[in-house]
Parts: C-alpha cells; sequence; structure tokens
C-alpha cells in the first residue's frame, strides 16, 4: 500500500516522457500484457484460419524472434486465474507451445478453427457466459524464463524501465499497451519517473528486438480479464520475467 | 412481473424502483468475405433497487419467479448500502425522440445475411485482395421503469448497425479499414458509399510514406474522433466532479476548448443508439450542452450525484437491469464547423491524417492524457494523402489539443452514440518509426 501512494504522489510530479524510440526493460506485468496483446492475440486460429495469406504469416517454423524467446499457453497451471481442467466446448485444456526458441510453433484453436485448418483443437474455446458462444480465446499466457539478470539488463547508454500496465490493444500485427510509469536509465542506472509511457509498434519487428529474457517469472491474474468479440472480463493468466526490447516506439509527451 | 415486484417491495421499503428490460439482440457475421455465424440472444431481467433504514439496497435477476428473493436480497444489501442521498422522482413528461422504426423490426437475419453477401462480393470486385469481415447487430429492446413515487415508463427502442473491416496483407505488414453504418432509421443499406469508403482507404493504404518523429497538423477524420474524445466524456462526467477527480472541477463557464467547438450529450437524437425518452432512473432526457463555443457548462449527473454535489440531475443516468444508475453520457455530437470537405487537408504542406486508433482508454482519463497508436493514418504532402503511415502514435493533452483547434468539418457523420465531424489540429507530437 505504501508503495502504491508512493508511486501515486510521485506520479503526479513525473513529467511526460518524451516520444520517441527507446530500448526498454520491461517489467514482468508489462511483458506479460505484451506476450497476451501482441502475441497471444495473433496466435489465435480464428483470426487467420479463414485467411490464407494470414496463415502463411503465422505458419509454424518461421522465425520471429530471437533464440531465446519462448512463449507457451497453459490452462493446466494450479491455482493460475485462467486455469480450467475442459475448455467451454468440453476439450480438455492443455499446454501449447506459441512460440519455440523465436519461431512459431503452434496456435490456439477451437473446434471450428481446428476443423478449417485439419487440425486438433487445442482447448482454447472459452466463452464469459451462457449468453455468448465459445470464441478462441487464451488461458494462461506467458513469456518463459531464461537466465538473464536484470542489471545485466539495464546496462545501457539511455533507455527505459517500464513499469506496470494500464492495459493494452492489439489489431493483429499493430499493438499498443500503456504501462502506470516508467523510469529513466542512464548509464546503467534507474533516474526520474516519466509518466504518460504508452508502447506501440508492430509484434513481429518487436518480437526480433526482444534481446534480454530474465530468469524472474511472475504470472499474474488479478481483476479485470481478457475482451475480444463483445465478451470481455474474460479470467486469464499473463506473466513474464524482464525482458529488454531495443528500439521501441513510444508515444509521449 | 415488474408491477407485482414493484408492489411487494414497496410494502417492505421506505421506497422502490424496478427497472426491466426485455431484448432480443441479433447478431450476423461475415469472416474473409463469407457468413460466419448467426446467432440472437434473449434476455428478460429486472433490476430492483429500495430505500431501506435510510440506505439503498439493489437486486437483480433474469428470473421472473423470483419476485420474493429479489425483495429480499435488495433490504438485505440495504442494511449496508450507502446513505440515500435522493429521492425517486416523481412522473414527468418524456422526450421527444424517435426510437424504433418498423422497418428495422422486420429485417430478418436472412436480410441481413443477403445485404453482407452484396457487400462483400462488391468489395471483392473492387479490392480482390481485401478480406472482409462484417458485423450486424441488431438490439430490440422494451424497457420499463416503474417507482414508488408513481413514475411508470415503458418504451421500446430498436438500433441497427453495420460494421465493416477489411484486411489487406500487404509486403510490408497489414493493413486495416473499416466503416459503420448506422441502420436505426428503418433506411436499407446503401453499399455504394460504404463501398467507396472502404476502396478508397484500401487503394490509397498501398503507397507507403515516411514521416519522421515530430510535431505536425493532424486532420481526425469523423471516425477516429470519438476516440479523441474519450478523456472529456470521462471529464464531464458527475461521478468524477463528486470524487473531485477531473480538470474540469470548478470551471464551469470557463472557456476549455476552443471556440469553434460546442459539444453536446444529446439524449433525444432521433434513431441514436444512446437515445430515450427517460433515463435509466425515469427522469426524462435532454440534451445537454457541455461545451458551448469552448465554454464549459456543466457536469452531467444523475439524482445521486447531483444531490452529493447540491445540484439537479441532468438526465444522465445510464444503467442496465444488472446495475444501480450512474451518470454517463449518451450520444455525443460535436456541432458543425465552417470547413467543407475539400478544406480537410488544403494548405497543409506536411501533416497527418487519421481515419482510425487503437488504445483508446488506455491513458490517463483523468488528466486527460491520449496516446493512440494510429491504426489507418496516411500522410499529408502539399494538401494531398501521400502514402499511408506504418506504425505511429500521437499523443497528448486533449485538453490541450482541442484548446487550439485550426478548423472543424462542417459535415457529421453518424456513427451510432457519435455525431462528428472533422477535427484539425495544429500541433500534435507524432512518433515514427522514422528518425526525428
Amino acid at each position: 500500500m505504501e508503495s502504491i501512494a508512493k508511486v501515486a504522489v510521485d506520479l503526479l510530479r513525473a513529467e511526460p516522457v518524451p516520444a520517441g524510440r527507446y530500448t526498454v526493460v520491461v517489467d514482468p506485468l508489462l511483458a506479460g500484457v505484451f506476450a497476451h496483446e501482441a502475441f497471444g492475440h495473433l496466435s489465435e486460429a480464428d483470426c487467420f484460419a479463414e485467411n490464407d495469406r494470414l496463415r502463411e504469416l503465422m505458419k509454424p517454423g518461421t522465425r520471429y524472434g530471437v533464440d531465446g524467446l519462448s512463449i507457451v499457453d497453459d490452462s493446466t497451471l494450479d491455482g493460475e486465474r485462467g486455469s480450467y481442467r475442459y475448455d467451454d466446448e468440453g476439450v480438455a485444456g492443455g499446454k501449447t507451445e506459441l512460440v519455440r526458441d523465436g519461431v512459431i510453433a503452434g496456435s490456439l484453436r477451437d473446434r471450428q478453427s481446428a476443423a478449417r485448418m485439419g487440425r486438433s483443437p487445442t482447448g482454447n474455446a472459452r466463452a464469459v457466459s451462457y449468453r455468448h458462444p465459445p470464441l478462441v480465446r487464451m488461458s494462461n499466457t506467458f513469456i518463459v524464463p531464461r537466465d538473464a539478470d536484470l542489471d545485466d539488463m539495464l546496462d545501457i547508454e539511455r533507455g527505459l524501465y517500464v513499469v506496470g500496465s494500464r492495459g493494452g490493444m492489439t489489431e493483429l500485427e499493430s499493438f499498443t499497451f500503456s504501462a502506470r510509469y516508467a523510469r529513466l536509465v542512464e548509464h546503467g542506472r534507474r533516474t526520474k519517473m516519466v509518466r504518460g509511457v504508452t508502447l506501440t509498434g508492430n509484434v513481429f519487428e518487436t518480437l526480433r528486438n526482444i534481446d534480454a529474457v530474465g530468469s524472474d517469472l511472475v504470472v499474474f491474474g488479478g481483476l479485470g480479464g481478457c475482451g475480444k468479440g463483445g465478451q470481455n472480463q474474460l479470467p486469464v493468466g499473463i506473466g513474464a520475467p524482464h525482458v529488454r526490447i531495443r528500439d521501441v516506439t513510444v508515444g509521449g509527451s | 412481473m415488474e408491477e407485482q415486484l414493484l408492489e411487494m417491495a414497496r410494502r417492505r421499503a421506505e421506497a422502490a424502483e424496478v427497472y426491466g428490460v426485455d431484448s432480443a439482440r441479433t447478431v450476423v457475421q461475415f469472416r474473409a468475405g463469407r457468413l460466419y455465424s448467426q446467432e440472437t440472444r434473449l434476455t428478460r431481467g429486472f433490476g430492483l433497487r429500495v430505500v431501506s433504514g435510510g440506505r439503498v439496497g439493489f437486486s437483480s435477476s433474469t428470473n421472473p419467479d423470483a419476485g420474493a428473493e429479489l425483495v429480499s436480497a435488495a433490504l438485505e444489501t440495504a442494511s449496508l448500502g450507502r446513505p440515500a442521498r435522493a429521492a425517486l422522482p416523481g412522473p414527468a413528461p418524456g422526450g421527444k425522440v424517435a426510437l424504433l422504426d418498423n422497418r428495422v423490426m422486420l429485417a430478418s437475419s436472412g436480410r441481413m445475411v443477403e445485404w453482407g453477401g452484396d457487400l462483400a462480393a462488391a468489395l471483392k470486385s473492387r479490392v480482390p485482395d481485401m478480406k472482409v469481415d462484417l458485423h450486424f447487430g441488431r438490439d430490440i429492446r422494451e424497457v420499463v421503469i416503474l417507482n414508488s413515487s408513481g413514475v411508470e415508463v415503458r418504451y421500446e427502442q430498436a438500433v441497427f448497425e453495420l460494421s465493416v473491416a477489411g484486411l489487406l496483407v500487404l509486403s510490408d505488414g497489414l493493413f486495416w479499414v473499416r466503416d459503420y453504418v448506422n441502420l436505426s432509421d428503418g433506411q436499407p443499406l446503401r453499399l455504394e458509399p460504404v463501398a467507396d469508403r472502404l476502396t478508397a482507404l484500401a487503394r490509397a493504404g498501398r503507397r507507403r510514406a515516411r514521416l519522421a518523429t515530430g510535431s505536425y497538423p493532424v486532420v481526425v477524420m469523423p471516425t477516429a474522433v470519438p476516440d479523441l474524445l474519450l478523456p472529456l466524456e470521462f471529464g464531464v462526467n458527475g461521478k468524477q466532479r463528486e470524487k473531485g477527480t477531473t480538470p474540469l472541477l470548478g470551471r464551469e463557464g470557463e472557456r476549455i476548448l476552443d471556440e469553434k467547438l460546442t459539444v453536446v450529450d444529446d439524449g433525444l437524437r432521433d434513431y441514436a443508439a444512446g437515445s430515450a425518452p427517460y433515463d435509466g432512473e425515469g427522469v426524462p432526457r435532454r440534451r445537454n450542452v457541455v461545451f458551448d463555443k469552448g465554454e464549459f457548462c456543466g457536469f452531467l449527473f444523475d439524482l445521486a450525484t447531483a444531490a452529493a454535489c447540491g445540484t439537479s440531475t441532468t438526465g444522465s443516468a445510464e444503467r442496465d437491469y444488472g446495475s444501480t444508475p450512474s451518470p454517463g453520457t449518451t450520444n455525443i455530437e460535436v456541432r458543425p464547423g465552417a470547413c467543407p470537405p475539400a478544406g480537410a487537408l488544403a494548405g497543409l504542406d506536411e501533416g497527418l491524417v487519421v481515419h482510425s486508433f487503437i488504445g483508446a482508454g488506455q491513458s490517463n482519463l483523468a488528466a486527460g492524457d491520449v496516446a493512440l497508436n494510429v491504426s489507418c493514418g496516411f500522410k499529408v504532402e502539399d494538401g494531398e494523402p501521400a502514402g499511408r503511415v506504418k506504425d505511429a502514435a500521437i499523443a497528448g493533452n486533449v485538453y490541450r489539443l482541442l484548446a487550439g483547434v485550426e478548423a472543424v468539418g462542417h459535415e457529421q457523420r453518424n456513427l451510432g452514440r457519435y455525431l462528428v465531424p472533422f477535427l484539425r489540429l495544429p500541433d500534435v507530437r507524432v512518433a515514427t518509426r522514422g528518425e526525428a
């Protein structure tokens, strides 16, 4: 509580971040939002099952990231907010690798998109209530931890250490998400707080620009949830360790 | 059902109100030019608000046989509820507004499938590589509001809308174009204007232009204006006035926006999604001018927030059967300005024209901040669109951006809850992949 209060008070004095391109070190919550918003939604097969050219973009084996980057959706994690035994079509939930070592490894499918693609469903058909038909949705989506150290990630001349999430939105390859706040990183040190930090860009370029993945995975649940197709507040888990991304467009002042 | 529920509640409570909704929502969706799904969702629900021991209680249900349980639950929650700050309203004549055209009632899902197929085919013949998603949504609802002070309101409403999204997979990535048509007035869908607008955007988007990070004049086309207005809608909300979390606090009568801007919350616009003769607690709806030639006129209140702020309700209570009333905007109109469509880009040596954003609502709305990713936007050179701008974002504070508006279009677009012209802003910070 004290920390929340201090951040709120500090934000009153914080200046807006100057718009531009930065190397950003993203905390586990915002990195988790990125995994969910930017790549997770793109992996939902109903968005590309009907579109051959999009399917080509998301073809397994296509490289979009560095070797150290792997992203997983897993509904079988104990006690997480997006966990379930069966999806809303009665298909058993499971673990699906979306990106393995920088290469597209899989997609999330309901029965309809699976049939369309000639593949098996992955147990990701979910509805927010009985009043809605199931759609392809994520469960717990996270970036798999590696071994980068946070101090090493911050060892940059100029950049941003970006903290927390105020939400995110995606339009397939384009994404935007807002941080609670950020601190400037100057010569390896976190310095003054800045506000109004919105990261925006192209998913594929951003995945290619991830150059360090930390070891400190945290999976978040919390209030709220995911929205899609008029079905909002679906419980999901999102997570990641600290991640460093080069050359991110930050829309500030 | 509503009458029985009110009667049961008023016997055990100091005051009672029943809000009932009976609705049918029909959705027809096309994906990639093909029919994807049809659904109809029937809902009947009741919300019961009571005052007991001077405190407010609330319960809701979709079960028409749950009257006794609803009353008991509402009374139980009242024991822990907030103090009742305002009396329920009495009967009053409702606002005059057209809400339902029989042709909308008669538009079958088969008709939507036919229209969708025709539009998808028309777009395919014009832009063969564009994949078209269509979404028809039609809501027909009957609302009943009864209270122990004698309010007895019943009205029917039909809202019928079409959203279209075209996706082009280009060599440098994906490009979305979007359009919207409000069909609630019962007029048949006119395919040509929709197809013309989308085709023009799709063709213009094949050419790419680079824009360096910097400050530019930005023309926000009507389809993108609602995203820019979101912080204003937040700021004029009486709830924020009550909490003291709006930059408009104590600034009634002060010029906040450019004098070219008059913004009206119009709960009585014919066939608009937010219209009704009464608000969510039976108070007559009205037109509330929130900014008159840039001058802030006042907040939007429901009964409770008005009482807390020592003023009167503006008929702005929003709700559904499952929630208690809270103030909100209905239909936002930005009054037309003087600039003809041809003047939107005229005289711009270099700038940006935006047709759609993504990311609205993520920034600090209370402060008026916006940070929006440009989904469909074009660089402007010498007064002409010079090519699509990719991976760009605008940022700033709406109160500052709209304090100096260069031009306001004199043609408005009907976007359902919004009736807005284009806005030309002289100096907006744009972040792009290009070097500053």
